[in-house]
């Protein structure tokens, strides 16, 4: 968080995390898309030569004023596979809240479980309280075959209390909902945060 | 907590802009910018307007943080401190300025390496003279009870 009273300016970051082709550069994707072009920046991705995230990707988005303060938001997605846990932990840093992708296609379970546990290993480390710290949980691809059932999600991952949305990121179902529950969740963290 | 927060005043923020635009003055400089380690942009200065000061101080902290982590894994025992990149136009240098802030210079090719070197010392003291002195502030009137509702009936409209 970076707040510049100069200018009237709540800078927030919110990070989209989750296992490797959960979907979270598609919801970049389609956020970008959809989002009017003087509220957005460009969206960065540093990707590898087969498309796949390398390090981050990066979207700003500008909400306009709201009672003489502008909200800008710096989303960010990691690199899911497994062999980048290094870079994940780097994009957390300085994060305001996170939007947890979860694949619900039922052969992927292990993976988000794996994901959640070094998403929340990393926060503490990072000195996040976990209990007060801002997670939304995006079940994604519930437009596929053969996914688990959003109870059944849930119990497994054990994500009860955390706003919880259902999600096809690549048609856009679920993506906004998803956001705005993230963008409304960190602004209300601010007011703690900075006493 | 490691939380990254830093809450900044109209006066801290002219003394850094001074401070930019100051070494921007004293050569062939494209860019001067002040970004932290979570990628926000700070303050900046350029003699060009069209960067995307946003999408470079995001890179620019990915840059640096992927630097440190190279030399924590080849057995570094000291953080990375600068990062020079030697482009055909154009130089640009990424240097750490106390824990958690970032200045990066864009320089023509022609500057001399050792001129820029000792200006991000100088202006990065500076920096931290500025930056030690903002304490966390009381959040303003604006930023009231009913903020959260008003902003949240301006993401319904927008989406």
């Amino acid at each position: 968080m970076f707040i510049n009273w100069g200018l009237g300016e709540l800078n927030l970051k919110i990070v989209y995390y989750g296992p490797a082709l959960s979907g979270k550069t598609t919801n970049l994707q389609y956020i970008h898309a959809r989002t009017p072009p003087h509220m957005r920046g460009r969206l960065i991705s540093l990707k590898t030569q087969q498309e796949r995230t390398l390090l981050f990707d990066f979207l700003q988005l500008e909400m306009g004023k709201v009672h003489n303060l502008k909200p800008k938001f710096k989303l960010y997605t990691v690199p899911g596979q497994v062999y980048y846990a290094a870079s994940r932990k780097l994009i957390l840093q300085g994060t305001d809240g996170v939007v947890f992708v979860v694949d619900s296609q039922a052969g992927r379970l292990a993976d988000n479980q794996e994901s959640w546990y070094t998403m929340e290993q990393h926060l503490v480390e990072l000195g996040h309280d976990l209990s007060t710290f801002p997670i939304i949980v995006q079940y994604n691809k519930r437009d596929m075959p053969h996914v688990l059932s959003v109870s059944e999600l849930k119990r497994q991952l054990a994500v009860d209390g955390r706003p919880q949305f259902e999600a096809a990121a690549a048609r856009g179902a679920g993506v906004f909902d998803t956001l705005k529950a993230a963008m409304n969740a960190v602004i209300g963290q601010v007011k703690t945060a900075i006493r | 907590m490691t939380r990254s927060q830093l809450v900044l005043g109209p006066s801290q923020l002219n003394d850094l802009r001074t401070a930019l635009a100051q070494l921007g003055q004293q050569a062939d400089v494209y860019l001067a910018m002040i970004a932290d380690f979570s990628g926000q942009d700070i303050v900046s200065w350029q003699n060009r307007h069209d960067l995307d000061t946003s999408s470079i101080a995001a890179l620019a902290a990915g840059d640096m943080m992927a630097t440190l982590e190279v030399g924590r894994m080849l057995g570094g025992k000291r953080a990375c401190n600068l990062i020079v990149q030697e482009h055909d136009e154009l130089t640009i240098l990424i240097a750490r300025v106390g824990e958690g802030l970032l200045l990066l210079l864009g320089t023509a090719k022609d500057v001399p390496l050792g001129w820029s070197r000792l200006a991000l010392k100088r202006t990065g003291d500076r920096i931290l003279a500025v930056i030690g002195s903002a304490a966390p502030s009381a959040p303003p009137p604006a930023l009231s009870d009913d903020f959260a509702s008003s902003f949240a009936a301006q993401l319904d409209s927008i989406w």
